[in-house]
């Protein structure tokens, strides 16, 4: 890949501390969930700070990326940078210490105002933009109570006995939108059917296929926008074995074209995780899922082949790529599953917070289901074995 | 009794695929039950919900050979429905 650019500032001219309202001064201020305002507690005034604008940079059509356009937000994490911030309340002097990985507001112990972290830090925390949650808390818990409704009958007993699905939370999850002008080569071999016929006895006839046999190739030059990829490595981690990550991936994509530019007042009550991969990091991930963007452009640009294609050979140039750090809302609902050897396995039900899409994992009563899928295999021998019997005589 | 004339006259793979029936689909309905509460297959269809644009499209499909005669329903080594599989 080409030399990255000198990055876009998307926001650091802000100060960190207090925030207030610009009709009263006042510093509790959060979203209103369901719009993408944010509203005055104490005035009750309501605003909309505006959709994320990346400046020139990123007005540059996707085919003409050249190099590795980037932003402020999506900086090299330092490591020595701590995610414990310290944040002097200008109300009244104290020194106040935020724990960035999980939310990027706090309330001054001393003056009880609100102090934000609005400067990006180079430990990840602070993106470039963010998706409000239109999805209600109230309608989350009716999404989540629906999908596990419809799973009652084989989940774990003691995960019915404590679900509370108004225990749901909402969390803004750190990914990088990757935009990419790219160009692919795909290569080999497809099959088109000619005839069909069969052949042998009548009782035991077997169907044979004729085919002509195709070298194919596939040349193109493509552009991907909004490529969504997780940037915290516990979230990236997709081995199911390990985790239930994936229920989370399913849910997206999410409408990042209404991203807002990145305030910490949206945060009220929902936390944050914090990015802790750089561009490196999930470079590996990102061509992964543009090469398999690009093969399957080159099947659809395929179609004949009605026997299927052998793709032998795939390569993949990356021209351009543009980053940007954002937070997506989600809802949370978690179950720590207690294994009888001890250890513990973590279930999620993920809602999209934008479009309501659902997907979860339900900790299964396994006795329960072997019992019953032997009782189907037993009812299904019961009917075969008379079958079998009558045809012996 | 159609089914017991279709088997008289058939060959053992039949008696042996209806004994099957019962651990078979013991199988798959614990399979399919353990998948639709687990989710464990599921993830994102990033390779067809990204927004993309495709231009100058460009490619051969040249005519090298025949394959006649053969009892496989695709192409052997099919690999054009796993596009995430990597060469």
């Amino acid at each position: 890949m080409s030399d990255i650019q000198e990055p876009v500032d998307t926001g650091n001219d802000k100060r960190d501390g207090l925030d207030r309202c610009p009709r009263c001064g006042a510093t509790e201020i959060g979203p209103v969930v369901g719009t993408h305002k944010l509203q005055c507690a104490f005035c009750r005034y309501e605003w909309e700070p505006g959709a994320f604008d990346a400046g020139a940079a990123f007005d540059v059509p996707l085919d003409e990326i050249v190099g590795t356009v980037t932003t402020t937000g999506v900086a090299d994490i330092e490591a020595a940078a701590s995610t414990m911030v310290t944040l002097k309340c200008q109300g009244c002097g104290a020194e106040v210490v935020i724990d960035t990985g999980r939310s990027l507001q706090a309330r001054c112990h001393w003056c009880r105002q609100v102090l934000s972290q609005n400067t990006q830090i180079p430990n990840g925390a602070v993106p470039d933009a963010l998706l409000p949650f239109t999805v209600t808390h109230p309608q989350a818990v009716e999404l989540i109570r629906g999908f596990a409704s419809r799973r009652r009958m084989f989940a774990l007993k003691r995960f019915r006995e404590e679900f509370v699905p108004e225990n749901v939370v909402g969390v803004y999850m750190p990914y990088l939108l990757v935009d990419g002008n790219l160009h692919a080569d795909i290569a080999g071999q497809g099959e088109i059917k000619t005839r069909t016929y069969q052949r042998g006895p009548d009782n035991n006839k077997t169907t044979y296929y004729d085919a002509d046999v195709y070298r194919v190739t596939r040349s193109f030059d493509f552009t991907v926008d909004d490529l969504t990829v997780e940037s915290s490595s516990a979230r990236a981690d997709l081995d199911t074995s390990r985790n239930t990550n994936n229920v989370i991936n399913t849910i997206l994509p999410f409408d990042t074209k209404n991203a807002v530019a990145y305030d910490a007042r949206y945060m009220g009550d929902f936390t944050s995780e914090k990015r802790d991969l750089d561009i490196a990091g999930v470079m590996p991930t990102v061509r992964h899922q543009l090469l398999s963007i690009a093969r399957q452009t080159a099947t659809d640009a395929a179609p004949g082949y009605d026997r299927g294609i052998r793709w032998e050979s795939e390569q993949l140039d990356v021209k351009g790529t543009r980053w940007v750090a954002v937070l997506l809302p989600v809802w949370l609902y978690s179950y720590y599953e207690k294994k009888s050897d001890g250890s513990a396995f973590l279930h999620y039900i993920a809602v999209n917070g934008r479009t309501g899409e659902t997907m979860g994992s339900i900790p299964v009563n396994v006795p329960k289901l072997v019992v019953a899928a032997l009782v189907v295999g037993a009812v299904l021998e019961a009917i075969a074995i008379p079958i079998v019997a009558a045809s012996a005589w | 009794m159609i089914a017991v004339h279709v088997l008289a006259s058939a060959d053992s793979d039949w008696v042996l695929a209806l004994l099957a029936l019962g651990p078979v689909g013991a199988s798959v309905f614990y399979w399919a039950v353990w998948m639709s509460y687990r989710n464990t297959n599921k993830s994102h269809s990033f390779e067809r919900e990204t927004a993309i644009a495709v231009d100058d499209m460009r490619g051969d499909d040249v005519k090298i050979g025949t394959n006649n005669g053969t009892t496989a329903r695709t192409i052997r080594g099919m690999n054009s429905d796993e596009p995430r599989r990597r060469l």
